[in-house]
């Protein structure tokens, strides 16, 4: 029979309460913000390695400029008829981003690298959502420019039309690529819907263009800007939430699980 | 420790592996099994390349899935298919996977010729990829599991495309690096592991069919395992009648080693079994439909 002298006193409420937050705050795993999680990758990975592909990020970004050049010196203005600039600024404002966006899963494939970048700290996919980000800046600006030029030139083109109509498509389209990322196993069929996107856009420009055009100028601009922040908010939410899962488990457990 | 439990793992309906239950130490496991048998599956589920349908795996307790980059951090694993960049040298390509393996920059240019001489490439190291043998990449391979001095080193089939001088300083670099860590090493190839690992687990039907010391397991076929000669004309009946582990001709004359369930003649040997008898005699059916 142990001697109830012998036993230690039992602690009062306060210090099991102290010392239950103790465990709990350090056996939960801290939440980092988006801003923490891209900034530790920066410093660990760095430009170098996240951009490993630059000399094929130059040359995609300077053909994407050549063509917008090449498009707004070479159009000429009609005014019986109404040539859809807003649809070609809806059709390639994400073209670039897709291509961008889309390459390092191309290469990843066809070197078979996927599962040796996979089981490393930092996966592909978590690389691949920084960049995503960061090609989604560097478009809109590389839009908003081609889109300040076609304004100073036609006059049938408006500066804010076709800016919310350019930013419009490429956050949507953004927004749908991550979401295709997330859930979408193959490779094949991540490309497949993006030539959806495409195509369903060109389709809209050549069959009936003033059709879409109407489409495109009767759209409120206060529903553009909704669609804008909406997109927008989903799209930072979704980054979060694709870098958190990766962070956690392997790509094809993501999809497979 | 690393656990796996009661792990099951389905693609579709089909049905990979189930209800595995395995504990490792440090130490070298050979994971031995035919191709087809789940090897890579039970790989993948241990890189967190592939998620259980069931069970879980646990290292130090903790579910490996939920550690994430943690545990990530901590492994270093050279896959079946070693993918590379043909564009870039090895000396490039490691400080890649450096990177993404979250090694600082000068940690990295410290460790990479130390690597690379380890696996005998020192003199490659501004090579691009491209040229590299079959061997030369798997050693690329070795030398980036070891980047991150991983606790859990886990090799899936590494000594495909080395020659015989490679694996024997391949094996002897296992031996050394599992003092102070987990090796796995997957393998149809049983003088890959029988001569390093300090356990053999074999898969067969889905499910862990032993997991013990290469002298435990051979004990299983203690006083079964027979040499004879014969002429060549009886071998055909023979076989029909035993399992052969080995032929070779000898004198003019047919060397067989064989199971038998008891000594039937007085020119039977019998002789100690090896790994590879016991691996032969579990998968026979696997083995032969194989070689058809």
């Amino acid at each position: 029979m142990v001697d109830k002298r012998d036993q230690p006193p039992f602690p009062d409420e306060k210090f099991v309460e102290c010392e239950i937050n103790t465990i709990v705050a350090k056996g939960m795993v801290k939440r980092d913000s988006l801003k923490n999680l891209l900034s530790s990758m920066y410093k660990q990975i760095g430009i170098r390695f996240i951009m490993r592909d630059y000399i094929v990020i130059i040359t995609a970004f300077v053909l994407m400029a050549f063509f917008m050049y090449v498009v707004t010196t070479n159009g000429q203005e009609r005014y019986n008829t109404h040539t859809n600039y807003y649809g070609i600024i809806m059709l390639v404002s994400p073209i670039l981003y897709i291509v961008l966006s889309i390459f390092p899963f191309i290469q990843n494939k066809l070197n078979g690298t996927f599962e040796v970048e996979m089981s490393c700290k930092y996966n592909i996919y978590q690389i691949a959502a920084f960049r995503m980000l960061i090609f989604s800046i560097l478009c809109f600006l590389l839009n908003t420019v081609w889109i300040i030029s076609m304004a100073l030139k036609f006059s049938s083109v408006h500066f804010v039309q076709a800016f919310l109509i350019s930013t419009t498509s490429l956050l949507l389209f953004s927004l749908l690529f991550i979401y295709v990322l997330s859930i979408i196993k193959t490779l094949a069929a991540k490309i497949g819907i993006i030539f959806c996107w495409i195509g369903i856009n060109l389709l809209l420009v050549m069959l009936d263009s003033a059709i879409y055009y109407q489409f495109l100028v009767s759209v409120p601009w206060y529903l553009y800007g909704t669609i804008i922040c909406l997109s927008t908010c989903l799209y930072v939410k979704k980054m979060k939430e694709f870098m958190r899962h990766n962070k956690m488990r392997g790509a094809n457990g993501y999809v497979n699980g | 420790m690393l656990t796996v439990n009661n792990v099951s793992k389905n693609f579709g309906k089909d049905s990979v592996l189930e209800d595995i239950q395995l504990e490792f130490s440090n130490g070298v496991y050979g994971l031995l099994a035919p191709n087809g048998a789940g090897k890579t599956t039970l790989i993948k589920m241990l890189t967190t390349l592939l998620y259980p349908t069931k069970g879980e795996i646990l290292f130090e307790g903790q579910n490996i899935f939920s550690m994430g980059e943690n545990y990530r951090d901590l492994i270093g694993y050279l896959p079946q298919a070693f993918g590379y960049y043909k564009n870039y040298n090895p000396y490039q390509y490691l400080q890649y996977l450096a990177a993404l393996k979250g090694i600082s920059k000068q940690a990295a240019n410290n460790k990479i010729p130390k690597l690379l001489k380890l696996v005998a490439l020192e003199d490659a190291i501004k090579k691009k990829m491209r040229t590299f043998s079959g061997g030369m990449i798997q050693r690329v391979g070795i030398a980036q599991a070891m980047l991150n001095d991983p606790k859990i080193l886990i090799l899936d089939e590494p000594t495909a495309g080395l020659d015989p001088k490679e694996r024997v300083r391949f094996r002897n670099l296992l031996s050394d690096l599992a003092r102070d860590r987990i090796v796995i090493l997957s393998t149809h190839i049983v003088s890959d592991v029988e001569s390093i690992a300090n356990q053999i687990i074999m898969i067969k039907d889905k499910q862990v069919l032993v997991k013990d010391s290469i002298q435990a397991i051979c004990q299983k076929l203690n006083g079964k395992v027979f040499e004879t000669e014969m002429e060549f004309g009886q071998v055909q009946p023979f076989r029909e009648q035993y399992l052969s582990l080995s032929e070779r001709q000898e004198n003019g004359k047919m060397l067989i080693r064989y199971i038998a369930e008891e000594c039937s003649s007085p020119n039977w040997n019998q002789v100690s079994p090896t790994l590879e008898d016991v691996f032969l005699f579990e998968y026979q059916d696997q083995v032969m439909e194989q070689l058809k």
